[in-house]
Order: structure tokens, then C-alpha cells, then sequence
């Protein structure tokens, strides 16, 4: 049976050499899932947030003697995800031949013929409107919008400021209830 | 916030995404068999001289004395100045018009010769 998880006990774990993987094994069973929702929905791929999670904890697991507790552990996986995301998509930009004018018809094209989407009409529509977005702000829905999460944590993801996230969402919500009513 | 209602109404928060079966019981097992093993960085021990101990502080006492010497080499240059300002001073009050007279006087000298003098000078 997995233990149940207690932050404090798992940073302590994580301190001595001889305990370090259990306390991040912990780490995986905990955050692999929320983590990997984020990503997916982020990458759309299910292979692409595959291997992106992998590397999120990847570098979580060589840089964990740096993790200094000053924010919450998920906090910090939160942001190396994030960061994998945002490099992995500009690669994807710079590698493809991605239409100018409509950057989103390609990403749903393949999420269409996807075996791991099963969203109907509508759904397939909000990720049109939110592929439209740029990366950030996008994320910044994505946590807000589906994970619920606080502005305040969201604020020590991204290192920018509560009121600069709020305007973010709000500009975001905007343009996709405007791409939704012109689709509808 | 009146949009944001519209597009829970319309689209909803459901998750349209799914994974392979039991993809996420394999996981962790997955990724902690990938997990690189840590390798100990080697400490380098640096050598500390006695003299790479002292350096900082005779450094700084070198700057400290030429800033001193600096300080008192312009408080002197100061006073140096004032100094002869004062003597120069001191020269004019001495040589008064009335004297200059007395002394013309004494010398037995007439206008002409004063000019003939003064010119020559020139």
C-alpha cells in the first residue's frame, strides 16, 4: 500500500542520500498526474507529454539538492513543466511548417485523428480557441480555467504578479468567448 | 465574470483527453528505473597561501595610507598657497605710496629722470 503523502516528511526524506529516492518516488506518485493533465493539455500528444513529464522529473531528480523549500515542491515542478512545455513548443515552431494565418488548424487536425481525444464538437472548438492564445497566457487559462488553481501560486509559478496574471486570464477569457460566439 | 459563464455553458470543464490503460500505475515504476544515478562532484581543495590571506588587507591598507598621503599632500598645497597669498599681501601694505616718495625724495630725482627711469625699465 502507498504511503500517504506528507510534504514535510518528504522533504526530510529527501535530505539523506540513503532515503532521497523513496521521498522522490513519493514526489512521481503525488504530482505525475496533475502534472501530466497540464502538459497534455498544453502539447496535445499524448507521446509529447509523455516524454515532457519524463523530463520534467528527470531534471527534478538531478536538481533536487537545489530545491531549498522556499516555495512548495509543487510549485517547483510546476515550473520546470512549464518550462519544458514552453521550450518543447517552440522547437515544434520552429521545426514545422505551421501555417501563418492558422496556426491552430494543424494542432486540431491531429488532435481530431487523435485515439486519446474523445471530446465532441464543442470541445474540439475550445481547444481551437485556445490554441489562438499565446503560450502563456494559455497556461495561465489552462491553471485557472480547469486545475482551479490560486493566483498566488499561479504567481510563484510564472514569478509574475497576481494582478498581471488576473488581467492575463481575463484578456484570455475574452478572446475565447469571442472566437466561441463567431464558431457557435 | 459574464464570459467566462458562457464558456463553462457552452464547452464546460470536462476533460477531453484520455491515456493508454493503467498508464499511470506504470509511470513511476518507469520513471524511477530512468532516474540517473547521483555522481558525488569532487571537491577541489584550494591551497591558501599565507600571503593570498594578507593580500586583501595589505591592499587595503595601501589604499587607506595613499588616500592619507593624498589628503595631506593637498592640505599642505592648500596652505602653501594661502601663505604666499598672505606674504604678497604682506609686501604691498609695506610699500606704502608715502614711502615711495620719501624714497624719490632721497634719491634726488626729478620727473624727467623718474620717466627716463621707468621707461628703461620697460
Amino acid at each position: 500500500m502507498t504511503p500517504s503523502y506528507n510534504e514535510k516528511e518528504v522533504l526530510l526524506l529527501l535530505q539523506h542520500e540513503d532515503t532521497q529516492k523513496e521521498a522522490f518516488s513519493r514526489i512521481v506518485a503525488q504530482y505525475s498526474e496533475q502534472l501530466y493533465w497540464q502538459i497534455r493539455r498544453m502539447v496535445l500528444s499524448h507521446e509529447d507529454a509523455n516524454d515532457l513529464l519524463q523530463n520534467t522529473f528527470i531534471k527534478a531528480w538531478t536538481n533536487i539538492d537545489y530545491f531549498r523549500a522556499e516555495s512548495k515542491l509543487s510549485t517547483w515542478l510546476y515550473r520546470i513543466a512549464l518550462n519544458e512545455c514552453l521550450t518543447f513548443l517552440n522547437k515544434q515552431r520552429a521545426t514545422s511548417l505551421v501555417s501563418i494565418d492558422e496556426p491552430e488548424a494543424d494542432a486540431v487536425s491531429t488532435l481530431e485523428g487523435d485515439p486519446y481525444f474523445s471530446g465532441d464538437e464543442a470541445q474540439v472548438l475550445l481547444q481551437k480557441a485556445l490554441l489562438t492564445l499565446p503560450e502563456k497566457q494559455r497556461m495561465v487559462f489552462n491553471l485557472k480555467y480547469f486545475q482551479e488553481m490560486k493566483y498566488e501560486d499561479m504567481s510563484d509559478v510564472f514569478g509574475t504578479s497576481v494582478g498581471a496574471l488576473k488581467a492575463s486570464y481575463h484578456h484570455a477569457v475574452k478572446k475565447i468567448e469571442s472566437f466561441l460566439k463567431d464558431s457557435f | 465574470m459574464k464570459e467566462e459563464d458562457e464558456i463553462l455553458r457552452k464547452c464546460g470543464t470536462g476533460n477531453p483527453f484520455t491515456v493508454p490503460d493503467g498508464y499511470f500505475d506504470h509511470f513511476k515504476e518507469n520513471i524511477i528505473e530512468q532516474l540517473p544515478e547521483k555522481v558525488d562532484q569532487p571537491t577541489v581543495k584550494h591551497h591558501i597561501t599565507r600571503w593570498s590571506r594578507v593580500k586583501p588587507w595589505f591592499y587595503m591598507t595601501a589604499v587607506f595610507a595613499g588616500m592619507l598621503l593624498g589628503v595631506r599632500l593637498m592640505l599642505n598645497l592648500t596652505s602653501g598657497s594661502e601663505s604666499s597669498e598672505t606674504s604678497k599681501h604682506a609686501e604691498t601694505e609695506i610699500v606704502t605710496d608715502r614711502y615711495v616718495e620719501t624714497m624719490i625724495d632721497h634719491s634726488m630725482m626729478d620727473d624727467y629722470s623718474l620717466y627716463e627711469c621707468l621707461t628703461e625699465a620697460e
